[in-house]
């Protein structure tokens, strides 16, 4: 799973924003450097960050 | 010569592949459409080369099947020059892994496609400055209309008679240390790709790779493991992070000195997932989408359904009174003509206007908008987003979603949504539900089917996941933008499905309704009928469906075509209640897939799994079917 936040650049120091996210405990969408990605709920409870 | 077609996921690198080679790739907006990789002969300057589609990858260091592939072509497989591939509107992510590949020491020549995009995006790039800084040529493209396809490859094949290859991005002092220490290490020319390369993706942990060295020079594999350490010492994150890290900082600083964001021209379609994603009218639009959908396949067809299966009866009626009377002949003729007509009238009017819509929803990047607003819906039938893919995929055909499967990185995900795609009713199956059920008994008992069938599917995806629990994170999908498709492409897509119909699938139904004509003048059926007696007893459907669904396995359309020759009409509703045409169409949509399925499935999951899912699918239809029997009996 690490590897693959990574190769989407979701990596250490990286701004992320959060767009929208989905009703009934659904996925989360967030942006990293002009990219949409779209990140389930469980995957995302396992990315810590800090508000800016 | 042969040429690599590399690039991240949904860049466009099947588009220029199809551009170059007719229409031989699935091309989708959104990530994985390609899972292994294609071929074609290309004619540059005179001269025959050969290019090779890869899949889309976002790194060399693949997580799932489909992005392993690329790593293992290098390995394997001589490139001589690699044409990479990068979407101008993303130009980090896609320098992230032209970096990569410059590493790899093979000539490369770049790509930036999609600049019509770019430009309305308002985003400028300096291709020359771009070229010198990588060192590498550099090309504009916009494959979809085309432009710059001659240029690049051109340019490649240059690239490749003189063997220019480039120097590698250096990396912070610490993991260049690490990488030399290993890179001496390697013997020479036993790699394809660069002893650095090799060196790099083994301080990345590629399990492969490790492997293989392991095996071959275990006294490396040691030395790999300190090196790792010591730099997870030094700067307290691993390896793989650390390079991730470093080709990041250097492809931003890359692309901020080659692009200039201008201002934009879109707004429009920004604003476009505040409705199509909302909370809840995200879930009206998607209905109400689905439904305009639904009730178009079902308006175009019926209107041609009709006419020509009166035209063929009315036919066959005139050929067999030519040829008087009930002989051999007459039997095998009037086969054939249902065979015929049974394409024509019932397969075709609704497979066409269904895979072109399925396309065009495909092209605009709406597939993966589904996949985000049913995340929460696959999590209770222990799947997540990403297996919406080869679910969608399932309703154009099951072989390519089984396919599909791949871009899932555990193996539990790859079967359950594998054995839970089959029962999505393919093309075939819907022309059974459009063909028989629709036909006869209205639009919404065909509506009603499909809504069933996503029911029996989300139980019995539940009741797997209580034997086999889920234990992936779950969803990580990257979200493509909306594009306009072309007009161009989507046919394309549609012609690429409907000529595999009308070659190969369609001659077989025609063989099939002859042999089964032959098989009904010497009285054979009702032998094969007595096979398939316990499913139609239970279901209390006529004896005489038991040998179209025994053809049925080769291809689902004989399921319905062979039905005509089994009744000697086409007239349906006069042999068949309307319980026994539902109870029969909904056990048709459900069990054992068709045998190009059950190969596909023995390919990618192996034998034990192919029987697995193929009982399985024999268990649900039956229960499925029942359920329905018995619920139309209490109405």
């Amino acid at each position: 799973m690490e590897r693959r936040l990574s190769q989407l650049g979701l990596l250490p120091g990286n701004k992320v924003r959060i767009i929208r996210s989905a009703p009934f405990r659904g996925p989360l969408l967030v942006e990293v450097d002009g990219r949409e990605i779209v990140l389930g709920r469980g995957v995302a409870s396992h990315v810590c960050v800090e508000n800016l | 010569m042969r040429i690599a077609l590399v690039g991240q996921p949904n860049c466009g690198k099947s588009t220029l592949f199809n551009q170059v080679a007719g229409y031989k790739a699935e091309t989708g907006n959104f990530a994985g459409t390609t899972v292994n990789y294609k071929e074609t002969k290309l004619r540059i300057l005179g001269e025959v080369a050969e290019l090779v589609d890869l899949p889309g990858t976002y790194t060399l260091l693949g997580t799932n099947p489909a992005e392993r592939v690329v790593l293992d072509y290098f390995i394997d497989k001589k490139v001589d020059v690699i044409v990479n591939v990068i979407d101008a509107t993303h130009l980090v992510q896609g320098l992230i892994l032209t970096l990569e590949l410059t590493e790899l020491g093979l000539p490369i020549v770049l790509a930036v496609n999609m600049m019509d995009e770019a430009s309305r995006q308002g985003i400028k790039i300096d291709g020359e400055n771009l070229s010198e800084l990588l060192g590498i040529p550099v090309f504009p493209m916009i494959a979809s209309r085309g432009q710059g396809i001659r240029e690049t490859f051109t340019e490649s094949w240059r690239a490749a008679k003189n063997g220019r290859t480039v120097d590698p991005a250096k990396y912070r002092l610490e993991i260049e240390q690490a990488v030399e220490h290993i890179r001496k290490q390697i013997p020479e020319s036993d790699f394809r790709i660069s002893r650095r390369a090799v060196a790099i993706k083994l301080l990345e942990g590629d399990p492969a790779l490790n492997a293989k060295i392991a095996v071959d020079y275990p006294e490396i594999t040691s030395d790999v493991q300190e090196k790792a350490d010591r730099l997870c010492h030094l700067l307290s994150r691993q390896a793989v992070w650390l390079v991730a890290a470093e080709r990041q900082n250097l492809a931003r600083k890359i692309a901020a000195q080659i692009a200039e964001q201008g201002e934009s021209y879109i707004s429009l379609r920004d604003r476009l997932d505040d409705y199509l994603l909302h909370p809840f009218w995200g879930y009206v639009f998607l209905f109400l989408i689905i439904g305009v959908f639904f009730l178009a396949v079902y308006g175009i067809g019926g209107a041609i359904e009709g006419p020509v299966l009166d035209f063929f009866e009315g036919f066959s009626e005139r050929v067999s009174s030519l040829l008087n009377g009930s002989g051999l002949l007459s039997q095998l003729i009037s086969g054939i003509i249902q065979g015929i007509s049974g394409g024509l009238a019932i397969v075709l009017p609704y497979l066409v206007p269904f895979l072109l819509g399925l396309g065009f929803l495909e092209d605009i990047g709406y597939l993966t908008r589904i996949a985000f607003l049913m995340d929460a819906l696959m999590h209770r039938m222990g799947l997540h987003g990403k297996a919406i893919v080869p679910f969608i995929l399932g309703y154009g055909c099951s072989v390519p979603a089984i396919m599909s499967t791949r871009i899932m990185e555990e193996r539990r995900d790859r079967f359950l949504s594998a054995a839970l795609a089959t029962m999505i009713p393919c093309a075939a199956r819907l022309s059974v539900i459009f063909g028989l059920a629709a036909f006869y008994l209205g639009p919404w008992v065909a509506a009603s089917i499909y809504f069933y069938n996503l029911l029996v599917i989300a139980v019995t995806g539940r009741i797997i996941t209580k034997f086999m629990p889920e234990d992936s994170p779950g969803l990580i999908l990257e979200m493509p933008v909306y594009r306009m498709p072309t007009l161009r492409t989507v046919t394309a897509k549609a012609w690429f499905r409907i000529r595999e119909f009308v070659f190969e699938a369609w001659p077989i139904l025609i063989i099939g309704s002859a042999v089964l004509a032959l098989l009904n003048f010497y009285s054979v059926t009702p032998f094969l009928d007595q096979l398939f007696r316990p499913f139609t007893y239970l279901l209390g459907i006529p004896a005489e469906v038991g040998t179209p669904l025994i053809f049925g396995i080769f291809r689902k359309e004989l399921s319905l075509i062979m039905l005509a020759q089994a009744f000697g009409t086409t007239q349906f509703a006069a042999v068949m209640t309307p319980e026994q045409i539902i109870s029969y169409t909904v056990f048709v949509v459900f069990y054992i897939p068709c045998l190009a399925t059950m190969v596909t499935i023995k390919n990618e999951l192996g034998w034990k799994d192919m029987w697995l899912i193929t009982g399985l699918s024999l268990v649900v239809a039956l229960a499925a079917a029942l359920v329905v029997r018995l619920g139309l009996m209490l109405v």
